[in-house]
Protein backbone atom coordinates (compact mmCIF):
# COMPACT_ATOMS: atom_id res chain seq x y z
CA UNK A 1 0.00 0.00 0.00
CA UNK A 2 1.42 3.38 -1.01
CA UNK A 3 1.89 5.91 1.76
CA UNK A 4 0.28 9.36 1.71
CA UNK A 5 3.34 11.28 0.55
CA UNK A 6 3.87 8.91 -2.40
CA UNK A 7 0.25 9.34 -3.47
CA UNK A 8 0.52 13.12 -3.16
CA UNK A 9 3.68 13.22 -5.29
CA UNK A 10 2.05 11.01 -7.90
CA UNK A 11 -1.00 13.25 -8.04
CA UNK A 12 1.10 16.38 -8.36
CA UNK A 13 3.05 14.67 -11.14
CA UNK A 14 -0.19 14.19 -13.07
CA UNK A 15 -1.58 10.85 -11.89
CA UNK A 16 -5.20 11.82 -11.16
CA UNK A 17 -6.07 8.31 -9.94
CA UNK A 18 -3.78 8.75 -6.93
CA UNK A 19 -6.16 11.25 -5.40
CA UNK A 20 -9.04 8.79 -5.38
CA UNK A 21 -6.95 6.39 -3.30
CA UNK A 22 -6.10 9.19 -0.87
CA UNK A 23 -9.72 10.35 -0.60
CA UNK A 24 -10.96 6.79 -0.04
CA UNK A 25 -8.43 6.41 2.78
CA UNK A 26 -9.60 9.48 4.73
CA UNK A 27 -13.21 10.12 3.73
CA UNK A 28 -14.70 8.37 6.79
CA UNK A 29 -12.45 10.27 9.18
CA UNK A 30 -13.49 13.59 7.65
CA UNK A 31 -17.16 12.62 7.66
CA UNK A 32 -16.97 11.72 11.37
CA UNK A 33 -15.61 15.17 12.24
CA UNK A 34 -18.18 16.91 10.06
CA UNK A 35 -21.01 14.91 11.56
CA UNK A 36 -19.86 15.48 15.13
CA UNK A 37 -19.51 19.17 14.48
CA UNK A 38 -22.91 19.61 12.81
CA UNK A 39 -25.01 16.70 14.07
CA UNK A 40 -26.65 16.63 10.67
CA UNK A 41 -26.12 13.88 8.11
CA UNK A 42 -26.76 15.93 4.97
CA UNK A 43 -24.63 18.85 6.06
CA UNK A 44 -21.89 16.47 7.13
CA UNK A 45 -21.92 14.89 3.66
CA UNK A 46 -21.57 18.29 1.98
CA UNK A 47 -18.86 19.45 4.37
CA UNK A 48 -16.94 16.21 3.88
CA UNK A 49 -16.88 16.71 0.13
CA UNK A 50 -15.95 20.38 0.47
CA UNK A 51 -13.11 19.57 2.90
CA UNK A 52 -11.68 16.92 0.60
CA UNK A 53 -11.98 19.15 -2.47
CA UNK A 54 -10.15 21.96 -0.71
CA UNK A 55 -7.47 19.57 0.48
CA UNK A 56 -6.88 18.31 -3.07
CA UNK A 57 -6.85 21.86 -4.44
CA UNK A 58 -4.27 22.84 -1.84
CA UNK A 59 -1.97 19.83 -2.26
CA UNK A 60 0.52 21.95 -4.18
CA UNK A 61 1.00 24.05 -1.05
CA UNK A 62 1.29 21.08 1.32
CA UNK A 63 4.93 21.00 2.36
CA UNK A 64 4.78 17.67 4.21
CA UNK A 65 6.05 19.26 7.42
CA UNK A 66 3.15 17.66 9.27
CA UNK A 67 1.37 14.42 8.39
CA UNK A 68 -1.25 14.61 5.66
CA UNK A 69 -3.78 13.34 8.20
CA UNK A 70 -3.17 16.27 10.58
CA UNK A 71 -3.24 18.69 7.67
CA UNK A 72 -6.55 17.24 6.51
CA UNK A 73 -7.94 17.46 10.04
CA UNK A 74 -7.08 21.14 9.99
CA UNK A 75 -8.84 21.77 6.69
CA UNK A 76 -11.92 19.84 7.80
CA UNK A 77 -11.98 21.73 11.10
CA UNK A 78 -11.78 25.08 9.31
CA UNK A 79 -14.46 24.16 6.78
CA UNK A 80 -16.78 23.07 9.60
CA UNK A 81 -16.09 26.13 11.74
CA UNK A 82 -16.67 28.45 8.78
CA UNK A 83 -19.90 26.67 7.98
CA UNK A 84 -21.07 26.92 11.59
CA UNK A 85 -20.27 30.62 11.69
CA UNK A 86 -22.49 31.23 8.67
CA UNK A 87 -25.45 29.03 9.54
CA UNK A 88 -28.38 30.49 11.47
CA UNK A 89 -28.43 29.84 15.21
CA UNK A 90 -29.99 26.56 16.11
CA UNK A 91 -32.12 25.69 19.05
CA UNK A 92 -30.34 26.68 22.23
CA UNK A 93 -32.27 24.49 24.61
CA UNK A 94 -32.67 20.78 24.78
CA UNK A 95 -36.20 19.67 24.10
CA UNK A 96 -38.17 18.70 27.15
CA UNK A 97 -38.72 15.22 25.83
CA UNK A 98 -35.00 14.60 25.87
CA UNK A 99 -34.84 14.94 29.61
CA UNK A 100 -37.29 12.21 30.38
CA UNK A 101 -36.06 9.42 32.56
CA UNK A 102 -37.64 6.29 33.81
CA UNK A 103 -36.80 3.81 31.03
CA UNK A 104 -37.18 0.41 32.57
CA UNK A 105 -34.31 -1.18 30.75
CA UNK A 106 -30.75 -0.07 31.21
CA UNK A 107 -30.18 -0.05 27.48
CA UNK A 108 -33.03 2.37 26.94
CA UNK A 109 -31.65 4.64 29.64
CA UNK A 110 -28.26 4.42 28.06
CA UNK A 111 -29.68 5.27 24.64
CA UNK A 112 -31.49 8.25 26.06
CA UNK A 113 -28.34 9.35 27.83
CA UNK A 114 -26.42 9.14 24.60
CA UNK A 115 -29.11 11.12 22.85
CA UNK A 116 -28.89 13.85 25.47
CA UNK A 117 -25.13 13.87 25.20
CA UNK A 118 -25.26 14.10 21.41
CA UNK A 119 -27.48 17.14 21.60
CA UNK A 120 -25.43 18.61 24.42
CA UNK A 121 -22.33 18.35 22.24
CA UNK A 122 -24.09 20.35 19.56
CA UNK A 123 -24.89 23.07 22.07
CA UNK A 124 -21.24 23.61 22.94
CA UNK A 125 -19.53 26.67 21.45
CA UNK A 126 -17.91 25.73 18.12
CA UNK A 127 -14.30 25.72 19.27
CA UNK A 128 -15.09 23.80 22.44
CA UNK A 129 -16.94 21.23 20.36
CA UNK A 130 -14.01 20.97 17.97
CA UNK A 131 -11.53 20.49 20.82
CA UNK A 132 -13.70 17.79 22.39
CA UNK A 133 -14.23 16.09 19.02
CA UNK A 134 -10.56 16.02 18.16
CA UNK A 135 -9.37 14.97 21.62
CA UNK A 136 -12.11 12.60 22.75
CA UNK A 137 -13.33 11.15 19.47
CA UNK A 138 -10.34 11.30 17.21
CA UNK A 139 -7.74 10.69 19.92
CA UNK A 140 -5.47 13.53 18.83
CA UNK A 141 -2.87 14.68 21.33
CA UNK A 142 -3.01 18.14 22.81
CA UNK A 143 -0.25 19.43 20.50
CA UNK A 144 -1.85 17.84 17.42
CA UNK A 145 -5.18 19.42 18.34
CA UNK A 146 -3.47 22.78 18.79
CA UNK A 147 -1.90 22.40 15.34
CA UNK A 148 -5.25 21.51 13.77
CA UNK A 149 -7.10 24.33 15.51
CA UNK A 150 -4.33 26.84 14.87
CA UNK A 151 -4.04 27.88 18.52
CA UNK A 152 -1.83 27.24 21.54
CA UNK A 153 -1.89 24.06 23.60
CA UNK A 154 -3.09 26.14 26.53
CA UNK A 155 -6.08 27.31 24.53
CA UNK A 156 -6.85 23.72 23.50
CA UNK A 157 -6.73 22.59 27.14
CA UNK A 158 -9.09 25.38 28.13
CA UNK A 159 -11.55 24.68 25.28
CA UNK A 160 -11.47 20.95 25.92
CA UNK A 161 -11.76 21.19 29.69
CA UNK A 162 -14.63 23.69 29.56
CA UNK A 163 -16.39 21.59 26.93
CA UNK A 164 -16.23 18.35 28.89
CA UNK A 165 -17.19 20.15 32.09
CA UNK A 166 -20.24 21.59 30.37
CA UNK A 167 -21.24 18.16 29.07
CA UNK A 168 -21.04 16.72 32.57
CA UNK A 169 -23.20 19.55 33.88
CA UNK A 170 -25.80 19.02 31.17
CA UNK A 171 -26.00 15.31 31.92
CA UNK A 172 -26.44 16.04 35.60
CA UNK A 173 -29.06 18.70 34.92
CA UNK A 174 -31.07 16.09 33.06
CA UNK A 175 -30.88 13.59 35.84
CA UNK A 176 -28.18 11.34 34.49
CA UNK A 177 -25.62 10.34 37.00
CA UNK A 178 -22.19 10.16 35.47
CA UNK A 179 -20.58 6.97 36.56
CA UNK A 180 -17.22 5.52 35.79
CA UNK B 1 -1.99 16.63 44.63
CA UNK B 2 -3.84 19.33 42.70
CA UNK B 3 -1.12 19.40 40.04
CA UNK B 4 -1.42 15.62 39.60
CA UNK B 5 -5.18 15.99 39.31
CA UNK B 6 -4.82 18.60 36.56
CA UNK B 7 -2.20 16.57 34.76
CA UNK B 8 -4.29 13.39 34.87
CA UNK B 9 -7.39 15.23 33.73
CA UNK B 10 -5.49 16.55 30.74
CA UNK B 11 -4.31 13.02 29.94
CA UNK B 12 -7.67 11.26 30.12
CA UNK B 13 -8.34 11.43 26.38
CA UNK B 14 -4.92 9.95 25.69
CA UNK B 15 -5.56 7.33 28.39
CA UNK B 16 -8.83 6.39 26.72
CA UNK B 17 -7.16 5.98 23.32
CA UNK B 18 -4.23 4.00 24.75
CA UNK B 19 -1.72 6.71 23.88
CA UNK B 20 0.05 6.72 27.26
CA UNK B 21 3.14 4.75 28.21
CA UNK B 22 3.06 2.24 31.05
CA UNK B 23 4.30 4.63 33.73
CA UNK B 24 1.83 7.39 32.90
CA UNK B 25 -0.95 4.83 32.67
CA UNK B 26 -0.20 3.53 36.17
CA UNK B 27 -0.31 7.07 37.55
CA UNK B 28 -3.69 7.69 35.90
CA UNK B 29 -5.08 4.35 37.15
CA UNK B 30 -4.03 5.17 40.70
CA UNK B 31 -5.46 8.68 40.52
CA UNK B 32 -8.75 7.43 39.09
CA UNK B 33 -9.20 5.10 42.07
CA UNK B 34 -9.10 8.15 44.33
CA UNK B 35 -10.69 10.96 42.29
CA UNK B 36 -14.40 11.04 41.62
CA UNK B 37 -14.17 14.08 39.35
CA UNK B 38 -11.70 12.38 37.00
CA UNK B 39 -13.80 9.21 36.95
CA UNK B 40 -16.82 11.27 35.95
CA UNK B 41 -14.86 12.98 33.20
CA UNK B 42 -13.57 9.65 31.92
CA UNK B 43 -17.13 8.35 31.86
CA UNK B 44 -18.22 11.30 29.73
CA UNK B 45 -15.33 10.73 27.38
CA UNK B 46 -16.20 7.04 27.07
CA UNK B 47 -19.79 7.90 26.25
CA UNK B 48 -18.61 10.47 23.72
CA UNK B 49 -16.33 7.91 22.15
CA UNK B 50 -19.17 5.43 21.91
CA UNK B 51 -21.51 7.88 20.23
CA UNK B 52 -22.06 6.44 16.83
CA UNK B 53 -21.68 8.33 13.62
CA UNK B 54 -24.41 7.29 11.19
CA UNK B 55 -23.32 5.68 7.95
CA UNK B 56 -24.39 7.65 4.87
CA UNK B 57 -24.35 4.45 2.87
CA UNK B 58 -22.10 2.52 0.53
CA UNK B 59 -23.15 4.55 -2.50
CA UNK B 60 -21.93 7.76 -0.85
CA UNK B 61 -18.55 6.28 0.00
CA UNK B 62 -18.09 4.73 -3.43
CA UNK B 63 -18.95 7.86 -5.38
CA UNK B 64 -17.27 10.44 -3.14
CA UNK B 65 -13.70 10.07 -4.49
CA UNK B 66 -14.95 10.51 -8.06
CA UNK B 67 -17.08 13.51 -7.08
CA UNK B 68 -14.13 15.13 -5.35
CA UNK B 69 -11.99 14.61 -8.44
CA UNK B 70 -14.64 16.04 -10.78
CA UNK B 71 -15.29 19.05 -8.52
CA UNK B 72 -11.58 19.84 -8.33
CA UNK B 73 -11.39 19.65 -12.13
CA UNK B 74 -14.45 21.91 -12.55
CA UNK B 75 -13.06 24.52 -10.19
CA UNK B 76 -9.74 24.45 -11.99
CA UNK B 77 -11.49 25.29 -15.28
CA UNK B 78 -13.80 27.91 -13.79
CA UNK B 79 -12.71 31.47 -14.69
CA UNK B 80 -11.51 33.42 -11.71
CA UNK B 81 -13.74 36.08 -10.23
CA UNK B 82 -12.48 39.66 -10.15
CA UNK B 83 -11.65 39.35 -6.47
CA UNK B 84 -9.80 36.05 -6.96
CA UNK B 85 -7.92 37.45 -9.95
CA UNK B 86 -6.86 40.48 -7.98
CA UNK B 87 -5.45 38.39 -5.17
CA UNK B 88 -3.45 36.06 -7.39
CA UNK B 89 0.27 36.35 -6.57
CA UNK B 90 1.16 38.01 -9.88
CA UNK B 91 -1.61 40.57 -9.54
CA UNK B 92 -0.55 41.34 -6.01
CA UNK B 93 3.01 41.95 -7.21
CA UNK B 94 1.76 44.16 -10.04
CA UNK B 95 -0.47 46.12 -7.70
CA UNK B 96 2.42 46.57 -5.26
CA UNK B 97 4.66 47.82 -8.06
CA UNK B 98 1.98 50.29 -9.21
CA UNK B 99 1.55 51.59 -5.70
CA UNK B 100 5.31 52.12 -5.29
CA UNK B 101 5.61 53.90 -8.66
CA UNK B 102 2.58 56.09 -7.88
CA UNK B 103 4.05 56.97 -4.51
CA UNK B 104 7.39 57.94 -6.04
CA UNK B 105 5.67 60.10 -8.68
CA UNK B 106 3.57 61.75 -6.04
CA UNK B 107 6.60 62.54 -3.90
CA UNK B 108 8.52 63.88 -6.91
CA UNK B 109 5.74 66.07 -8.30
CA UNK B 110 4.07 67.38 -5.18
CA UNK B 111 6.81 67.36 -2.57
CA UNK B 112 10.08 68.04 -4.44
CA UNK B 113 8.63 70.70 -6.76
CA UNK B 114 8.48 68.66 -9.93
CA UNK B 115 11.05 67.04 -12.16
CA UNK B 116 14.49 68.30 -13.21
CA UNK B 117 13.98 70.74 -16.19
CA UNK B 118 16.30 68.54 -18.25
CA UNK B 119 13.78 65.68 -17.79
CA UNK B 120 10.88 67.81 -19.05
CA UNK B 121 12.66 69.59 -22.01
CA UNK B 122 16.31 68.65 -22.58
CA UNK B 123 16.72 71.35 -25.28
CA UNK B 124 15.28 74.27 -23.31
CA UNK B 125 17.71 77.23 -23.26
CA UNK B 126 17.58 77.54 -19.48
CA UNK B 127 18.45 73.90 -19.12
CA UNK B 128 21.81 74.25 -20.83
CA UNK B 129 24.92 75.54 -19.10
CA UNK B 130 26.83 77.95 -21.40
CA UNK B 131 29.30 79.17 -18.81
CA UNK B 132 32.19 77.10 -20.16
CA UNK B 133 31.74 78.27 -23.76
CA UNK B 134 33.97 81.36 -24.59
CA UNK B 135 32.21 84.39 -26.06
CA UNK B 136 34.35 84.20 -29.22
CA UNK B 137 33.19 80.68 -29.95
CA UNK B 138 29.55 81.79 -30.20
CA UNK B 139 28.76 82.80 -33.82
CA UNK B 140 26.72 85.97 -34.31
CA UNK B 141 23.05 85.43 -35.08
CA UNK B 142 22.16 86.41 -38.62
CA UNK B 143 18.79 88.01 -39.34
CA UNK B 144 17.76 89.07 -42.84
CA UNK B 145 18.13 92.84 -43.23
CA UNK B 146 20.14 93.19 -40.02
CA UNK B 147 23.92 93.27 -39.79
CA UNK B 148 26.13 93.07 -36.64
CA UNK B 149 27.40 96.58 -35.85
CA UNK B 150 30.57 95.27 -34.04
CA UNK B 151 29.38 96.55 -30.65
CA UNK B 152 27.17 93.56 -29.82
CA UNK B 153 24.15 95.22 -31.56
CA UNK B 154 22.63 95.19 -35.05
CA UNK B 155 22.10 97.83 -37.71
CA UNK B 156 19.33 97.69 -40.31
CA UNK B 157 20.06 97.93 -43.99
CA UNK B 158 17.71 100.69 -45.33
CA UNK B 159 19.01 100.53 -48.95
CA UNK B 160 15.90 98.54 -49.90
CA UNK B 161 13.66 101.54 -49.12
CA UNK B 162 15.98 103.87 -50.97
CA UNK B 163 15.62 101.65 -54.07
CA UNK B 164 11.83 101.91 -53.79
CA UNK B 165 12.04 105.71 -53.63
CA UNK B 166 13.83 105.86 -56.97
CA UNK B 167 11.30 103.62 -58.74
CA UNK B 168 8.66 105.18 -61.03
CA UNK B 169 4.89 104.34 -60.92
CA UNK B 170 5.11 101.77 -63.75
CA UNK B 171 8.00 100.01 -62.08
CA UNK B 172 6.13 99.94 -58.77
CA UNK B 173 2.98 98.56 -60.50
CA UNK B 174 5.08 95.95 -62.20
CA UNK B 175 6.74 94.99 -58.88
CA UNK B 176 3.35 94.80 -57.15
CA UNK B 177 1.94 92.53 -59.89
CA UNK B 178 4.99 90.29 -59.63
CA UNK B 179 4.61 90.03 -55.85
CA UNK B 180 0.84 89.38 -56.22
CA UNK B 181 1.54 86.79 -58.88
CA UNK B 182 3.87 85.01 -56.48
CA UNK B 183 1.29 85.50 -53.70
CA UNK B 184 3.65 87.62 -51.57
CA UNK B 185 1.56 89.78 -49.30
CA UNK B 186 2.84 92.04 -46.61
CA UNK B 187 1.97 95.03 -44.45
Amino acid sequence: MKDDSTLIREYLAGNEDAIEVLVTRYQKMVFAIAYRMTGDMERAKDLTQESLVRAVQGLGRFRMESSFKTWLYRIAANVCLNHLRKKPAEEKELEEGDAKTGGALDRLVEQERESILKKAVRLLPDRQRLAVTLRAHEGLSCSETAHVMGCSEGAVKAHYHNGVKRLREILKEHGYEVRA
Amino acid sequence: MKSEHNRVMAQLADYLHGNLDETARTVVDRHLSECNECREELAVLKTLQDLEVPDPGELYWKTLPQRVRVTVEERRRRPLSILESFFRPLSVATAALLIVVSLLLYMKVFRDGGFDPLFEDPLAAESIDYSEIPESAIPPIRVAGYEPDGNGGYSYDYSFYEDLETMGPEELDSLLKTLDGNQYYGG
